[in-house]
Order: C-alpha cells, then sequence, then structure tokens
C-alpha cells in the first residue's frame, strides 16, 4: 500500500514539476496581460454606457443559441457576411464594438475584430479579454 | 474465476485504464488548454489551475498506466473513484449554475458535449471500477 501510494503521488509530482519547468505549451502562474486591442470587463463596465457597446459573439452557432451576452450580435466566419447588416444597422459613430469568443486561448475574436477594422473599416472594436469565461464570471 | 467474468473483468480494467491514460495524455500535450478549460469552471484561481493543470494529467497518465497493467489494482481503483466523485461533483454544480462549458475532460476531441453526458459518462466509468475493485477470488 505504502509502494502505491509513493507511485501515485511520487511520479505524479515529479512529472508535474517537470511538466512546470520545461512544457512548450505551460499554464500561467499568473493571469496574462491583455493583448494589443484587448479590453478588460472590469475597464468596460466601469468606464462604458452599456447603451453604446455593441457586442459581438464569435463563437460557434450553437454555443451562441445556448447562453450569450444579452443583444450580442452572432458573428463569426460562418455568419459573416449574413450577420454583418445587423451589426452595421446597428452601428453608429461613437459606439464601441466589443468582440468575444469561448476563452483566452481562441483567436476568432481577434481575427474578427481584425476584419471589421480592415475589411469594413469600423473604428473602436475591442476584444473581450478573457472571452466568454470572463463575461460569465462577471455575470452570475 | 470464470472465463466469461475473467473477460468481463478484463474488458472492465483495461477500458478504465485506457481511459485514464487517454484522458490524461491529452491533457498533458498543452496544460495551457487545459488550465483554460479549469478556470472556465470558476471554481479555483489562476495558481491552483496552473498546479491543477500541470500535476493531474501526470497522474492520470500514471492511474492509466497502473490499471493498464494490472498493478496495484486496489489502490488504483480507490483513485480513480475519488477522482471520478469529484468531477461529478463539479460537473453537477457548474450545471445547476448554468454554467456553459466544456468538460476538458478529453480536450478538443472529446465528443460528449454538456454535463448531463459527461457526468454520465463519468457514473460509467465509476461502475467500471466497482466491477474491477479486486476481490479474493480474483
Amino acid at each position: 500500500m505504502k509502494t502505491g501510494i509513493g507511485v501515485f503521488l511520487g511520479i505524479p509530482l515529479f512529472v508535474g514539476i517537470l511538466s512546470c519547468l520545461f512544457h512548450p505549451t505551460p499554464a500561467s502562474w499568473s493571469a496574462p496581460e491583455p493583448l494589443d486591442g484587448e479590453i478588460l470587463i472590469e475597464k468596460l463596465k466601469s468606464t462604458s454606457d452599456p447603451r453604446q457597446v455593441i457586442w459581438v459573439d464569435a463563437r460557434s452557432e450553437a454555443r451562441y443559441v445556448k447562453q450569450h451576452v444579452p443583444q450580442a450580435i452572432l458573428l463569426n466566419f460562418d455568419s459573416f457576411e449574413m450577420n454583418l447588416p445587423i451589426l452595421l444597422e446597428r452601428w453608429s459613430p461613437g459606439k464601441m464594438i466589443v468582440v468575444y469568443c469561448d476563452t483566452q486561448l481562441c483567436n476568432d475574436s481577434h481575427d474578427i475584430a481584425q476584419r471589421l477594422e480592415s475589411e469594413i473599416g469600423l473604428s473602436d472594436v475591442w476584444v473581450l479579454h478573457g472571452g466568454w469565461t470572463e463575461w460569465k464570471k462577471h455575470n452570475l | 474465476m470464470e472465463k466469461t467474468q475473467f473477460v468481463i473483468y478484463w474488458f472492465c480494467r483495461v477500458g478504465l485504464g485506457l481511459s485514464w491514460f487517454v484522458a490524461g495524455i491529452i491533457k498533458a500535450i498543452s496544460p495551457e488548454s487545459f488550465q483554460q478549460e479549469v478556470l472556465a469552471y470558476q471554481i479555483v484561481n489562476f495558481q491552483l489551475a496552473y498546479l491543477v493543470a500541470n500535476f493531474l494529467p501526470a497522474l492520470e497518465i500514471v492511474l492509466g498506466i497502473n490499471l493498464l497493467l494490472g498493478f496495484r489494482k486496489k489502490i488504483g481503483v480507490l483513485i480513480s473513484s475519488v477522482l471520478l466523485f469529484g468531477f461529478i461533483v463539479l460537473l453537477s454544480y457548474t450545471w445547476i449554475l448554468g454554467l456553459d462549458i466544456n468538460c476538458g475532460c478529453y480536450g478538443d476531441i472529446d465528443f460528449v458535449k454538456g454535463q448531463p453526458a459527461a457526468i454520465l459518462r463519468d457514473v460509467l466509468l465509476l461502475i467500471l471500477g466497482i466491477i474491477v475493485w479486486p476481490r479474493k477470488t480474483s
């Protein structure tokens, strides 16, 4: 029994330490800083009038249908052409657009934000730092 | 042990071992992704998620290898059952809260979507553990 406990504690501990030190895609000890073009939900809540924010959901349609930020527009790569007119209808100068996808690791929100800026020419487009997970954490 | 009983036992042990081994390997490939899955549960902070992301996959792999090879079955099945029970509690909690999350059990290759199906899978694995639990006759 003692050997068993040693195996189940010792080996994972050793491998876990190796993973902490040498893994090529390591986990982070502290929350990553926002990247360029990302906005923190705390900042968004404290500085922005909610009526002046247009939420864009860059996740899959299935996830959007299940739950999304109230009033968010589904705008992923599959629905971009179809739903863009809805966004443009709601948009007016002075309004900010905040795009989100699932977590901090997904890139779809950055890609959609970039398309909105470079292809459509919209400004004040941001990506929500931490994505849907972060929004959900602050809105339970 | 009768032949049929032995075959059932063998399949359950290998099935349980394989499921732990695969789950551990997939998580160990990218601790970064697994940490995000853990954070989505909104139960632990970044530092604890960091520890879970690095140490849990290693434990799952060791557990899987032990069950596959048939070593230290008693403590292996015990740890397996405790972990599965913990996962069931966590998944139920997030389900009650209405969180839309991935189980995080098998990374991107997981075909099971949503908490009820993931809970059911863990219950089935728990049953495999009960079948595999070492008895005097085995």
